[in-house]
């Protein structure tokens, strides 16, 4: 360090030699820093804080929402839309709805991932892998593609309006297989070898040793079949006509309609009810989730 | 007596070896024939057929018209147009915030997981919901995207109400949902870089910005390509936001293919199944095309 360095403020030759330079790099780096903090704080505010208004408009009365300007605090916090939308909008019984319809789907999709996924990865039979590329090729054919064959067959069976079928035609997925068979591959033979020496039925391998081995990839796909069925929208619009069969998204659209005015307060309180449960759930297991993203590469 | 005893021995060996695979793999497989292959094919049977949706006993084959009548149907040429808008809006966007923001997470040491939490949490609410508070936020009168532009003199805009704007409106939207995910991704990629890398261009004088062009974005190729792929099958097929927002309007600006499949199939009077198959069977040919790419993008990644 031959240079002379001067401080910026006064022109004043600062201590020479390293910890001068030193101190301006730290003082940089703090600045940078700084700076990355700042910009981090607004990236997360406008993802937090627009649901944050969303969360206190619904204890905002119906002319406070639409005041101007607009409060961001309620000025006189009120449960006036909770008790409106429950009442007029069966909200609770939508709220039901959409956990007897989540909780069985997500379950036969970990059980029949899991089971299929074992007995891909650790048997060898004929045809397997034809069978298994079939089955992943399904992955790619959009949703739209199935919506009316699939419409006329579940109508035909009779299932309009019933919980079925809700669940029937999605509780087995192609992208469940295909997770627990690659994490299933990476389990040494030995532990399966070891329990059939033994004696053990396979049933009971894959009862005892491969499912409890395997719960870091049943929870990722736990969580992101959940999730997309929490969501799930296009499905229940199609084969749903009842009111009273309606799941959450289902209900919260059909407010659209609801009257001539746009209904933002019901609107916005329908959409916290939607969205508390997935968020409390969330705010428990972030770090699986955002684990789950990178172990899966894959959208749910 | 003997040859059955055989017989026996071998159904019980064969038992030994497939049944288990066999009680697991026939449920499986006939759950796919009926939920899925059966749909595909009859879907792409249909698609060569006038099949009505409600009442499929007098479809006739027409080959392939369906598909030569959606080159003159104007309504799905709109949805094409906008769904190009819609992937180009989004994937802009999307990767340009969620490359930003993975790059500015990466080199915190400290806090990475709080700001995560916050800026993962729209990524994992439903759809409909967000559309509901969009709705609100874009309300020409009442909403406070038009408040906030008057504190700061811009005229109000009409945002999903305007033909022009309807389309960047429900994509800006979509990407405040989703970019988050995608920065997961990116960040993911940047912690596998390995330091010496950074170290190595430090030592040979390159600069922040030549370190990112020659270094980080290189080896960021593979989840830039896989987010780039999930972008376009995702905006594809895109459906439920853009449906409850603006239902396609206004004038068909934000028609979607799948909303169009919905419109056509089940609508009232329309209740053209075999003609909105053809459109879902073109969406399953840009998707599969996709795909393809993204398979030889990869292999020549890796060679």
């Amino acid at each position: 360090m031959t240079e002379v360095s001067l401080d910026r403020a006064t022109g004043a030759p600062l201590p020479s030699g390293a910890t001068g330079a030193d101190a301006r790099i730290r003082l940089r780096e703090q600045l940078v820093s700084l700076i990355t903090h700042l910009v981090l704080v607004i990236f997360a505010f406008i993802a937090f804080g627009a649901m944050m208004w969303m969360v206190l408009a619904s204890f905002k009365s119906a002319s406070e929402i639409i005041a101007k300007p607009p409060t961001f605090l309620p000025e006189a916090p009120t449960l006036g839309s909770y008790a409106l939308i429950l009442r007029e909008q069966a909200f609770g019984r939508f709220f039901i709805n959409s956990i007897v319809v989540a909780l069985p789907s997500v379950l036969l999709i970990l059980f029949s991932s899991s089971i299929a996924g074992f007995v891909f990865a650790k048997f060898d039979f004929p045809a397997k892998e034809v069978i298994f590329t079939i089955i992943l090729s399904t992955l790619m054919v959009p949703p739209a593609v199935t919506l009316l064959p699939l419409f006329r067959l579940v109508s035909r069976l009779g299932w309009a309006d019933t919980y079925q079928a809700l669940i029937i035609p999605v509780c087995v997925s192609a992208f469940g297989i295909f997770l627990l068979r690659q994490f299933m591959e990476g389990l040494p033979s030995e532990l399966l070898d070891a329990g059939r020496i033994d004696g053990a039925s396979n049933w009971w391998i894959y009862r005892h040793i491969v499912l409890p081995l395997s719960v870091s990839a049943l929870s990722a796909l736990a969580i992101f079949s959940f999730l997309a069925n929490w969501d799930s929208y296009l499905w229940p619009l199609v084969i749903i006509y009842e009111e009273k069969m309606r799941t959450l998204p289902l209900g919260l659209a059909y407010l659209l309609g609801w009257s001539s005015r746009p209904r933002y307060d019901l609107f916005l309180t329908g959409a916290v009810i939607t969205v508390v449960p997935v968020v409390v759930f969330y705010s428990f297991f972030q770090a699986r989730f955002v684990r789950g993203v990178t172990l899966t590469g894959l959208k749910y | 007596m003997a040859a059955t005893n055989l017989r026996e021995r071998r159904w019980v060996r064969f038992l030994n070896r497939y049944g288990f695979i066999l009680a697991v793999l026939v449920p499986i497989l006939l759950w796919f024939s009926i939920f899925s292959f059966g749909p595909i094919l009859y879907a792409l049977y249909a698609s060569l057929t006038n099949t009505h949706s409600l009442d499929p006993s007098r479809a006739r084959f027409v080959g392939l018209d369906n598909y030569i009548s959606l080159l003159d149907d104007r309504r799905f040429l709109a949805s094409m147009r906008n769904v190009v808008q819609f992937v180009l809006t989004k994937g802009v966007l999307n990767i340009v915030l969620s490359l930003g923001l993975a790059l500015l997470l990466e080199r915190l040491r400290r806090g990475r997981n709080l700001y995560l939490f916050f800026i993962f949490m729209p990524v994992v609410i439903s759809q409909v919901a967000v559309a509901m508070l969009f709705l609100w936020l874009y309300d020409p009168r009442l909403g406070l995207i038009n408040y906030l532009l008057s504190l700061v003199e811009i005229p109000p805009q009409s945002f999903i109400r305007s033909t022009a704007q309807a389309i960047y409106s429900v994509a800006i939207a979509d990407v405040w949902k989703t970019y988050g995910y995608a920065a997961v991704i990116f960040l993911a990629g940047l912690l596998d870089i390995p330091q010496d890398y950074y170290e190595a261009a430090k030592v040979d004088g390159a600069t922040r910005l030549q370190t990112l062009w020659r270094v980080t974005l290189p080896l960021l190729k593979n989840p830039l390509v896989l987010v780039m792929v999930l972008i376009v099958i995702d905006g594809v097929q895109h459906f439920t936001m853009v449906q409850v927002m603006t239902g396609g309007g206004p004038a068909d600006s934000t028609l979607m293919p799948s909303i169009l499949v919905y419109n056509y199939g089940l609508g009232a009077n329309n209740y053209r199944m075999g003609y909105a198959c053809a459109i879902s069977f073109l969406m399953f040919a840009v998707i599969l095309v996709v795909t393809v790419l993204q398979l030889r993008l990869f292999r020549s990644l890796y060679d």
